[in-house]
């Protein structure tokens, strides 16, 4: 894992290179590690995949990261990514929701993904503040105006990343300023008259004061309902009705905003249905996962790059999609033309190059007879049975198995 | 962003603005027809994260505009070199004029400022949705349909639009089924067309989908993908010379939004029939050192700018005749740079086109001065040119679509 501070100072050392060809090689070797830690990252979340297929853990995680997501080509986040990871998303996914948030909020990841780094007083950045309103709290419609989003930058003025020079000569520390891991928040440039956001005056001022301010953000009913919204999206690929968001708000709210109680709701209460001719499609993510550990079958996803590599090609490059607000969950943004095919593309990739991914190959009509394989064979509706049973070629049997709807698509009922 | 509430109590102030612009009028000219014959081409490109139309075209007399933004303003064009002046209150911004310098001067762009939506969205998203969807915010809860899409509705004779895009913006949402496709940034072309058991694959795949939700996207995705083999391959029976020049081209243009562009035009020079098209960009949201002259946004600028060239280039000038591009963004950002030498999200902005038979080049729509009491909320270009009034007028030209046809397409 990458020193976030010390190739912070090798990226400012970089840059301050006057020779443009040497500057030019220094950044793209920083850029490299970036790039590998990034890399390592991912292909450890495809071995997970091939061997854990779309568990409820990776389900979680993933669906917690696209939520709060950032991009691994801003700037230099990815050489937090790996620590915003393991130590932000996978710890706190389960909840409780405002730890989830006060420890993304004070991570570098987001700092530097939404320019929080150059928010100072009298000199605001507005991007940080007004996504935490709308993508990560409060929700759109969450109530809020610009004056809030307003209020919520200046109550982040300050926090970024561990100064990497010493104070000038003239210049003292502040002693309210702090430390959190890599980032500090920076007495000298925080706006201690941050207004009240929402009517909400903080007891506190500075660092403490924006911790309460992000546990009162975190508690907020708006903030609940998105969040309930959201994994239910996530869940189910479809908008819930409401029904389902009125109860899994409730389990949101009783758990004190534990996103694994939701989990365990959705997975008690829910039940994966029949598919139907307008059932949504999974995520591409969703999906995939799904396919390797079904091709799988036990084996080791040896060459994880080339399944970070179909991300790629489906548009959906994990750890590197730019907007804040991570990929589309909704079945629909996925059911359409271009897209299809390119699951198609993938789809036959897997299976005419086993190889490439698994390091060996098994015969089509064995792998269908393993286990996930099996299953999925045994549920096929009688269109996609009939072509299973045709004298088409094996491997464009299975092709046709992993993008049939009752694979690539998905139903699901929640006890509301 | 300002939050759905907040734009529906400003509902009646946007009324107000709207009726104003009936009131001056856009060019009673047709400054926008396409003069030529057979149905003309309409292209969209979006700029997806608020592009900065105050650095792509900006007010370079305007003294607020220079000590709002003293890190991010451009000199006067007679100051910098390769800027553009378009009258003497606009000019455009030398990456663009590097590449669209010749368009303007030959009348075939035209500047549409204080552009945008009737209401104020600051977050990208709603904005997006709400330009896409084209209704008003208090009728998100209707039906949703996009407007490319209820455009093509209303034009019985251009059966085939297409969108060249990853995957299907919200624009074309509705009931008439629209393909997209990828123009990928792969600098070789299509080496074969497909073999024979891929397309028993295709029909074995449409069987299985057949009744389906999904079916008629799988078909409209298969045959689009063959026209786009056949129109791109290295090896096109019709015209392997255009292939072969474009692969040319493609290999030394900078990647992103030029190689997707120049493989859109030439695709839709052989494929005369789609007559509504969608391309897109992103990385517009340029809250930190944007630059000015160069850095960030110059050089996004300079990407477009290209792309729209070689777009142009690749569609022959047969073709470019018969089109119209639109290039527009979810808003405008603020005024003001922030305090990282960016800008944050605003509202009003510079939307241009482009086309080989527009009547007049032109600066279009109604324009105020920009002066610190008409910036909105202190802080954003106002909008006094509703899109949907732009495009309306845009769609009564081109299509000759009648009043109730208009109203069909944009509420």
């Amino acid at each position: 894992m990458l020193d976030l501070t010390q190739h912070h100072l090798d990226f400012a050392k970089a840059n301050a290179i006057q020779d443009v060809h040497v500057k030019s090689e220094a950044l793209k070797a920083l850029g490299q590690a970036r790039h590998k830690a990034v890399d390592d990252l991912s292909d450890d979340f495809f071995v997970r995949a091939a061997k854990e297929g779309w568990s409820a853990d990776l389900q979680r995680q993933w669906w917690a990261f696209n939520r709060l997501n950032v991009d691994a080509e801003k700037f230099i986040v990815g050489a937090c990514l790996p620590d915003y990871w393991h130590n932000v998303i996978c710890r706190y996914s389960n909840g409780p929701l405002h730890e989830l948030l006060w420890q993304t909020l004070t991570h570098p990841a987001m700092l530097m993904n939404l320019d929080n780094i150059y928010n100072r007083k009298g000199q605001l950045n507005e991007n940080l503040g007004r996504e935490w309103l709308e993508l990560y709290t409060l929700g759109v419609d969450g109530g809020y105006k610009q004056d809030d989003v307003e209020a919520m930058s200046r109550w982040l003025t300050g926090l970024g990343l561990k100064p990497i020079a010493p104070l000038a000569g003239n210049q003292t520390e502040d002693e309210r300023s702090m430390v959190f891991g890599d980032t500090y928040f920076d007495a000298r440039k925080h706006d201690f008259d941050a207004p009240a956001l929402m009517g909400q005056v903080m007891n506190n001022r500075g660092a403490n004061g924006l911790r309460q301010l992000s546990n009162w953000l975190a508690s907020h009913p708006a903030t609940l309902k998105h969040w309930a919204r959201g994994w239910l999206i996530g869940h189910a690929g479809r908008e819930p009705s409401s029904l389902e968001l009125q109860a899994a708000l409730e389990v949101l709210k009783e758990s004190g905003g534990r996103i694994g109680a939701l989990q365990i709701w959705c997975n008690t209460t829910g039940r994966p249905l029949q598919v139907k001719a307008n059932s949504p499609v999974k995520t591409p993510l969703h999906w995939l996962c799904e396919v390797l550990h079904a091709l799988a079958s036990g084996r080791q996803l040896v060459l994880p790059g080339n399944a970070t590599g179909a991300t790629w090609r489906m548009a959906h490059p994990l750890f590197r999609r730019a907007s804040p607000n991570g990929y589309p969950l909704l079945g629909q943004s996925w059911a359409n033309s271009g897209h299809l095919l390119k699951r198609l593309d993938v789809a036959k990739t897997l299976v005419n190059w086993q190889q490439g991914y698994f390091g060996s190959s098994i015969k089509p009509a064995e792998l269908m007879r393993t286990p996930v394989l099996a299953k999925w064979r045994e549920n096929a509706g009688p269109k996609t049975d009939g072509l299973l049973r045709s004298d088409l070629a094996d491997n464009h049997k299975l092709q046709l198995l992993l993008v049939s709807p009752e694979v690539m698509t998905h139903e699901w009922e929640f006890q509301a | 962003m300002s939050g759905l509430m907040h734009s529906i109590t400003r509902r009646n102030l946007i009324k107000q603005a709207a009726s104003s612009l009936a009131c001056l009028g856009l060019p009673a000219t047709h400054a926008w027809a396409v003069n030529n014959p057979g149905l003309p081409r309409l292209v969209v490109v979006f700029l997806r994260g608020g592009y900065d139309g105050l650095s792509a075209f900006y007010p370079y007399n305007n003294a607020l505009y220079h000590s709002a933004r003293p890190r991010t303003a451009l000199p006067a064009p007679d100051q910098l070199n390769g800027a553009l002046a378009l009258d003497d209150r606009w000019a455009m911004h030398p990456s663009l004029t590097k590449h669209l310098g010749p368009l303007w001067r030959s009348g075939q762009m035209a500047l549409i400022p204080f552009c945008g939506l009737p209401s104020i969205e600051r977050s990208h998203f709603l904005a997006q949705d709400l330009m896409a969807f084209g209704f008003d915010p208090k009728d998100l809860n209707e039906p949703k349909s996009g407007f490319m899409n209820r455009l093509l509705k209303e034009l019985p004779q251009a059966n085939q639009a297409l969108s060249l895009t990853d995957n299907l913006p919200l624009a074309w949402l509705g009931n008439r089924a629209v393909a997209n496709v990828a123009m990928t940034n792969e600098r070789t072309l299509i080496a074969q067309n497909p073999n024979p058991q891929y397309i028993e694959v295709q029909a074995a795949l449409q069987t299985m989908y057949k009744g389906h939700a999904l079916g008629q996207a799988w078909a409209q995705g298969f045959e689009v993908n063959n026209q786009l083999m056949d129109a791109l391959a290295r090896s096109d029976p019709v015209d392997s010379n255009l292939s072969n020049q474009l692969n040319a081209r493609i290999e030394v243009l900078p990647n992103g939004f030029p190689i997707r562009a120049a493989k859109a035009g030439l695709f839709l020079r052989k494929q005369t029939a789609y007559k509504l098209a969608w391309l897109e960009t992103d990385g517009w949201d340029t809250h930190q050192f944007q630059g000015n002259v160069t850095g960030t946004l110059p050089g996004l600028l300079d990407s477009l700018g290209l792309g729209l060239a070689e777009f142009k280039t690749q569609l022959g000038e047969a073709e470019w005749h018969r089109t119209v591009v639109v290039v527009m963004s979810e808003f405008g950002r603020t005024f003001y740079e922030n305090g990282a030498a960016g800008t944050d999200h605003g509202w009003g902005n510079n939307w241009f086109m482009l086309g080989g038979s527009l009547a007049r080049k032109g600066i279009l729509g109604s324009q105020v001065d920009i002066t610190t009491e008409r910036l909105n909320e202190g802080r954003d270009m106002p909008v006094i040119n509703d899109y949907r009034l732009f495009l309306k007028q845009l769609f009564r030209e081109l299509y000759a679509l009648s009043p109730a046809g208009l109203q069909r397409v944009f509420s």
